[in-house]
Order: C-alpha cells, then structure tokens, then sequence
C-alpha cells in the first residue's frame, strides 16, 4: 500500500466522521431553530385567532347586553299573549338586534326562550330565511336553563360543521333583570345570541389547511404539548391548540439532511484533498525523495542521499545515509578483500577474472588493443622446498610488487589503463590497453624480466627464479577473453619450452597440428569464457 | 303645494317631544297619507292642529302603535291590522261613533275596518312606473318580478313584507296572506333571483327622495296613488304611472283608528267625524288619487278619476281582499325580507 492511500484511508474516515458529527450538530440546531421559529408562527396564527375570537365574543355579549335591556325586549318578554307578541313585537327585538350587528355580513341569531324550554323567539340575519336554530345551539340554551349558571359562553359546531359562537344568558320574566341561578326558575328566560365567526372560521380552517391538523378547542390547556405545538387561551375553559402533522416539517427538514449530507461528503473531500496535499508536500513527498534516492543508489544510479532538512524525515535521511556509508564502505572492505590476494597484496584470480572481462569489452568497444602478459615464475619451487613457505611467499609479494612497479612505470607516460594480478601459485598476470607490440608492452617487459637478472632479490637476498612471460592480444590473438586468457597461456608455454626466462608472443608462435587448440562448444561457450578459478593461490611448481 | 318643505317637517315631527305637540292631534299616517287642504280646513274650523307622524312600513307602524310611549291619538292603519290592536284594547271601539248616513262607508269597507276602525280609503297593491322609461306600460308582475334585462338596477321593492310577497305570491297564482310554508319558499326563491336586479328595498316614493337614487327607479311596487307623490317632485312631469296587474287587484282598505291613550278621545272622534263627510273624503280622495269608501264621496269625484285604471281597477281584473296574515308565518315572512336585504347589500 502506498502512502498516499495510507494516508486516505488514516485520514478520510476520520474527517467524514468529524464532518458527519459536524452536520448531525447542525441538522439538529436547524430543526431547533426551525421548530422554534414555527411555534412562534403558531402562536402568532393562534393569537390572530384569539383576537379574532375576543372581537366576536365582544360583539356576542354587546348583542346580548343591548338587546336584553332594549324597551322593545322588555316589552317582548313581558307579554303573555304569543300571537300579540309574534304579531306585534317580536319586530321590535328584530331591529333591537340589527341595530347593533355591523353590516359587513357577519351573521347573528338571536333566540329566547321560556322557562319550560320553548323556543318563543328566532331572528337571524342569514341569506336563508328557512334556516332555524340549530340543535346543538338549542341544546346549549336548554343547558344554560337546566344548570346552575346565569349565563354561559362558547363555541357550539353543528353537524354541518358550521362553528357559532354562542351567549345564553338567563333572564328573569316581566322585569329582565338577570336572571335566578338554579336549574329552571319559572321565573327567567333564556336568552341566546349566536355570532357566526366567519373571520375566526377562516382562520381555523386556513391554519388547519396549512398545518394539515385541526386547530382543537380544549377544556383545559395540555399537560405535556408536543414539541411543535401551541396553545392560547380564548376564553375561560376554553383553549386552542394547533398541533401540526408530523409531515409538515418533514420536507424541509428532509431537504435540509440532504443538503447538509451533500456538503458533508463534499466538504469531507474537499478537506481530504487539502490534507492530502498537505501530508503529500510536507510527509509523503520527502519520504517519497527519501525513497528515490535510495532507490537510485541500489540501482546505481547515484551515489550518496540528499538530507533535505531537519526533522524526522531529515533525521531519517540522515541515518539512512550513514547507513549506506557504512554499508558501501563495508562492501568496498569485503570486495577489497574478495579481489585482493592474501599473499601479495595485488588482486586475486576473481579480480583479474573481472577486470578481464571488463577491458575486453572496452576494447571491443572502443578498438583499442588490448594485451595480456601470462607470468609463471621459474624455479620457483625449489626456493619453497629450500627455504620454506615463509621465504617463498615473501618472494610471491616481492614479485608482485616489481610487477606492479614496473607496471605503473611503462604505462605512467602513456595514460593508458593496466592492472596486474595473481591468477595462483607463481602464477601471474598483466592487463595493459596497450598495444602487444608497443614500446609500453616492450618496456614493461624489459624492466620486468631485468629484475630476476642475477637472481630475485628480496631482503638482500638473491633467489635462482626467472619468469617465462607469454603475451596474447586482442585484436589478433582472440576472439573472447577467455580465449584471450588461453591464448596468454599458451604463450607462457611455449616461453618455457623455449627455455624460460624469455617472453614468447601468441601471434609468433608456429601452428603445430599436435599443439592443442582453443575450441569451445557452442553449448559450454558460456562457461568457457571465464577461466576457472583455482582455489589454491600458495606457491606451486 | 309646498310639498318638498313639509316633508322633512313631517319627518322631524316623529322626534318631537309629546309636551310639544299637545295641542294638536297627532295623526299616524302614510307619507303624503292626507290631504292638506283638509287639514287646513279642520284646523280652520278647530284650531286643533294635526301633527303627522309618518311612516312607510306596516310592522314599524304597528311597533308604533303597540308603545304605549309613543304620543298618537289617531293612526290610519291596514284593515288586517285593526283587530289585534282592538282586541288588545289598544284602540276605541267605533262602532258607537254617530255617523250620519252620508258619511258612511260601504258595508265591506266597514266590515273589513270592524268596529275598531273607520274606513278611511282603500286601494289596492300594483306597479308604479315610468312612461318616459318604459317603451311598454307593465301588465303583469312578471315585468316587475322577472324583469327585462334593461331594468336590471332600476327596480325599487318594497321592504314591507306583506307587500312584497303578496306581489310574488298572487303572481304564482297563491293567495296573498299565504302561511304555508311551501308558498313562501317559492315567492322567496322567486324573489331571490329578482334581487341583483334591484336597486333598493323601499316604497319607491320613499326611496326616491334619497340623493343616491333618485331619478334612478324606473318601476317598483307600489299602491294606487303612490304615482301622485312620486309625480310631486316631477317638476309638473308626470311619468309616473300606476298600473294594476292582470293577475288581480289585491284590495286593501286603511281604516281610521283612535287610540286608548289619546287624551282626549272626544277631539279625535270629531276628527274622525269631520273626515268621515263627504265632501272631506272627496277631497282627501281626490288628494291621494284613491278611491274613497263612502259612496257619497265616490259621487263627488271628478267623473275621470272615477273611469281612470290607476284609482279604480280596471274592469274584469280578478279582486282579491286583503285578510289576516297567519300570526305564526310572520316570523318567517319577515326573515325572508330579512334574507332578501341581507343578499342585496352582498351584492
């Protein structure tokens, strides 16, 4: 997993939780503030409502109080002659009534009745004259005469679903003083007044429209109202209640949680990005430079790490710097080690193996020659045999070091490239771009088989060993380096046949038909073109 | 005649204070309801003046009389009317009154009065017109019930309820005085759609004295004689007409009446007495473009007035007399001019 994706999958779950929680808060401050706001709505609705009741109410009992006390009520209640009275005067209490009732259609009923409960009087100001009180009214008067009240006020809805809003008060016969309190005194009336509340109807009916929810009328106010709720009182006993359905605030609520989901999800994005972008250039990216530096070394393609600042990514870039210090400095010990003959000091077989290879495919590639000079010491085992391993390995390194002595100094002049190398035992070898039959090859062996003239000289002392050099090269003598390596051999051979101490060229040598000749099968060309390596490296015969 | 100044002296007189007016016999009476010049001549012979109280429409008039408070020695009320008020001892009995032979009515006009009341003039209930207005003279009710489209706000109706639904219920061939229930449904119904044509509710001579209507009624409901004081403000024009319709003469008679609580029962007797003569109700007849009911009057008449349509009916028109209303159909009867009104000021 990279670290991008590890930094999304840290760093998303937990903003879009923040976020959510974030908009969980939100929503239900919304819906607070919503709810709040429509209670207050409500109760404006509920007090257009109250007022509207409280004008009706005050029209009901200005009617009442007027007309009871009109001369042409008193005069009404006070004949007992009914036909007289319905003839006569019942137009009297008609114009009392519609004297006071404002001409801006609202409807008024005016009712009397007697003690024994008949209905004596009715006037309405209605369209239909046909229309008579209705029960429920009629009912709501008997009850005034039935119970101990003198009067009473409320709202009375008929079957047809028409609202009244209904005064009885009692009154007492012949004088119209207010009337005995008590069930039926024979001595008091009832009188009626219903106002038809169009305006607080309206209101209702608008308010229950809009709420999906009825306004109720309430005896006594509720205990424990709903959140969404509210409550005025009209009149004693009397209260109205709007409760609106629970889908009224439904849409707006469902629209504000998927709003709110909306820009929790985008604003979780948006804020997942800019974090992204800003773990990106301040954690991932220095990591990610870390990372191609290193990469880089184990590929090769650089060297060292660059330490961008400090912190811990710098801290880091440091360590790992000095780990590949280290690293690269224990791996040069060990290659050093590894190339490096124990004996003398100059590269081993596998370091002449790999330079080998190396300086062929230079010269391959760049057409410049190459020679190989194969050294075998001569005599060399009788000094071992005579003076002990000790003296013959210091002899092995007082060789190699007139070797590489004279190695440098032939191609010091010329620039040119050369290693020297011990391949085993007394054997050694020289790698020179240079030409086989150039003065650098020439004076290299000039100066190198003058050092066993006289005997080899190691700490004053002198050893009978000469050296038989054989000399391949490229172009000419090869066509692979390991082939140049047999060809070298070859010559070493033939220098040794020829009576040691000499040098003998591969390209000088006569093409004997019993002498061996390099061939490769195709299948082992592989393994062919790299010399075998001998384990043993000491002094040999 | 100075006609347009008394009115409203007329009018103010109904607010004046009793103490103000106790020298004189008040008199409760239609508008333009008697003849001035018979006044003059009762005054001029007594020195009692006659104070009018006036007023146009049955029920407030009865009110009227019905409150003991209200200061009236004489009223001329409806026939149908007579008797409640006389059974409830509210007027004096007449029928002892000496009236020599020339000053009494016929015996359906004294039969219809009974012996509470003195026939005063009778009439009877049609449609008063403009024939400056009108291309064609009405006929029936139906030109005033269900009228031409051309008509349509220039129609005045009565807000009597008697009246009214006796034009609506003779015009659906019911009797006038109707208190069934059904009846007065249809006249109601029939009322109802002529009422976005109306322009107002109220006697149309009554109702042409408002600024706001005047000139503006073309026909209405009204009683023989109601032309002559719709033509009094016509500047010498006389347009209006009245006219009977085919459906049948619904007669009325007003009677004289004197009160209980008149002061002074004598005095008013003799009024009673002075328009009871001849001459008097002649004139008083000639005045209100009404028949008289005394027969000896009637043979004083001009002989013009005595063949003109608009004072007699029209010969061969079915005559209905008007009766007692059912006592228990006035409440509904005065709720349907109620709703009537009520549906009017809607519009």
């Amino acid at each position: 997993m990279t670290l991008n994706r590890r930094a999304f999958v840290v760093l998303f779950p937990i903003v879009l939780l923040a976020h959510i929680v974030g908009g969980g808060v939100g929503y239900m401050g919304y819906r607070h503030a919503l709810i709040t706001q429509h209670v207050a709505r409500l109760q404006q609705n509920l007090s257009q409502l109250q007022n509207a009741y409280a004008e009706y109410a005050s029209l009901d009992s200005q009617l009442l109080y007027v007309v009871r006390n009109s001369s042409a009520f008193l005069t009404f209640i006070d004949e007992s002659d009914a036909e007289y009275r319905t003839r006569v005067l019942g137009i009297g209490v008609q114009d009392s009534l519609l004297s006071l009732v404002p001409n801006d259609g609202t409807s008024v009923s005016c009712s009397i009745f007697q003690s024994d409960g008949r209905q004596i009087f009715y006037f309405d100001n209605g369209t239909d004259p046909f229309e008579t009180l209705g029960p429920r009214q009629a009912a709501f008067a008997q009850a005034v005469l039935n119970d101990d009240v003198t009067s009473r006020s409320g709202l009375v809805t008929e079957a047809d679903g028409t609202t009244y809003l209904v005064m009885a008060a009692k009154v007492q016969a012949r004088t119209g003083g207010v009337g005995i309190a008590g069930p039926r005194p024979d001595q008091s009336l009832i009188m009626q007044v219903s106002v038809r509340p169009r305006r607080f109807a309206t209101i209702r009916r608008t308010m229950a429209r809009e709420y999906g929810a009825p306004v109720e009328l309430l005896a006594a106010p509720p205990a424990s109202p709903p959140e969404l709720s509210a409550t005025v009182q009209l009149a004693v006993g009397l209260y109205a209640r709007e409760t609106p359905s629970p889908a009224y605030l439904r849409g707006p609520l469902a629209r504000f949680a998927v709003v709110t989901g909306l820009c929790v999800v985008f604003l979780s994005l948006l804020s997942v990005g800019m974090l992204m972008l800003l773990v990106r250039r301040y954690i991932i990216a220095p990591v990610e430079e870390l990372d191609r530096q290193v990469t880089a070394i184990t590929e090769n393609r650089r060297m060292d790490i660059d330490v961008p600042d400090v912190g811990e990514v710098g801290r880091l870039a440091a360590n790992v710097r000095m780990l590949h210090g280290q690293l690269t400095r224990s791996l040069r010990q060990v290659r050093q080690l590894y190339e490096t003959d124990s004996v003398t000091g100059i590269g081993n077989r596998i370091y002449f193996n790999e330079k080998l290879d190396q300086f062929f495919h230079l010269s391959v590639t760049t057409g410049r020659p190459l020679t190989m000079l194969f050294i075998d010491l001569d005599n060399f085992k009788q000094v071992n045999d005579m003076h002990g391993h000790r003296t013959g390995d210091a002899l092995l390194g007082g060789v190699a070091s007139a070797l590489s002595e004279v190695l440098q100094e032939a191609i010091g002049a010329s620039g040119t490239m050369g290693i020297v190398a011990r391949l085993s035992g007394d054997e050694f070898t020289a790698l020179i771009l240079a030409d086989s039959r150039g003065a650098v090859i020439g004076a290299l062996i000039d100066a190198f088989l003058l050092k066993f003239r006289g005997g080899f000289r190691v700490d004053a002392a002198s050893y009978p060993v000469t050296a038989s050099i054989g000399v391949a090269a490229v172009p000419g003598d090869a066509e692979t380096s390991a082939h140049l390596f047999w060809c070298a051999d070859q010559a070493m051979y033939h220098a040794k046949a020829a009576g040691r101490n000499t040098v003998a060229f591969y390209a000088d040598m006569p093409r004997d038909a019993d002498a061996p000749e390099w061939s490769v099968m195709p299948a082992e060309r592989g393994r062919a073109t790299r010399p075998p390596v001998r384990q043993a490296a000491g002094p040999s015969g | 005649m100075p006609c347009a100044a008394i009115v409203p002296a007329l009018l103010l007189s109904a607010l004046t204070p009793l103490a103000a007016r106790a020298s004189g016999l008040n008199l409760l009476v239609w508008e333009w309801g008697i003849s001035p010049d018979v006044v003059r001549a009762w005054t001029a012979m007594t020195g009692v003046e006659i104070n009018q109280i006036v007023f146009d429409n049955g029920d407030r008039r009865d009110l009227l009389i019905a409150n003991v408070n209200a200061p009236i020695d004489l009223a001329v009320v409806d026939s149908a009317h007579v008797q409640p008020f006389g059974d409830r001892g509210l007027l004096l009995d007449q029928s002892g009154l000496p009236l020599p032979e020339t000053s009494r009515s016929d015996e359906r006009s004294r039969a219809m009065c009974g012996r509470y009341g003195v026939p005063y003039s009778w009439g009877n209930t049609g449609i008063v017109y403009r024939a400056d207005r009108l291309k064609e003279a009405p006929r029936s009710w139906a030109d005033l019930l269900k009228p031409a489209p051309a008509l349509a706000g220039h129609i005045a109706m009565t807000d009597d309820q008697e009246e009214l639904l006796a034009a609506a219920l003779n015009f659906m061939g019911r009797p006038m005085n109707s208190g069934d229930p059904e009846d007065l449904r249809r006249a109601f119904e029939l009322l109802r759609a002529q009422a976005p044509a109306v322009l107002t509710y109220g006697l149309p001579m009554t109702a042409q004295q408002r600024r706001d209507i005047k000139g503006r009624i073309f026909i209405g409901l009204g009683a023989t004689g109601d032309q002559k004081t719709l033509n009094i403000g016509g500047g010498g024009r006389e347009n209006w007409r009245f006219v009977t319709p085919r459906e049948g003469a619904m007669v009325w008679t007003d009677c004289l009446v004197v009160l209980r609580r008149t002061r002074d029962p004598g005095l008013a007797e003799r009024f009673v007495t002075f328009l009871a003569q001849p001459e008097n109700g002649a004139a008083n007849a000639v005045f209100l473009h009404q028949p008289p009911p005394n027969p000896h009057a009637a043979a004083l008449l001009p002989a013009a007035m005595r063949d003109d349509p608009q004072v007699y009916p029209p010969p061969g028109y079915p005559v209905i007399y008007r009766g007692p209303f059912p006592t228990d159909s006035l409440p509904l009867r005065r709720r349907i001019l109620s709703a009537l009104l009520a549906i009017h000021d809607a519009q």
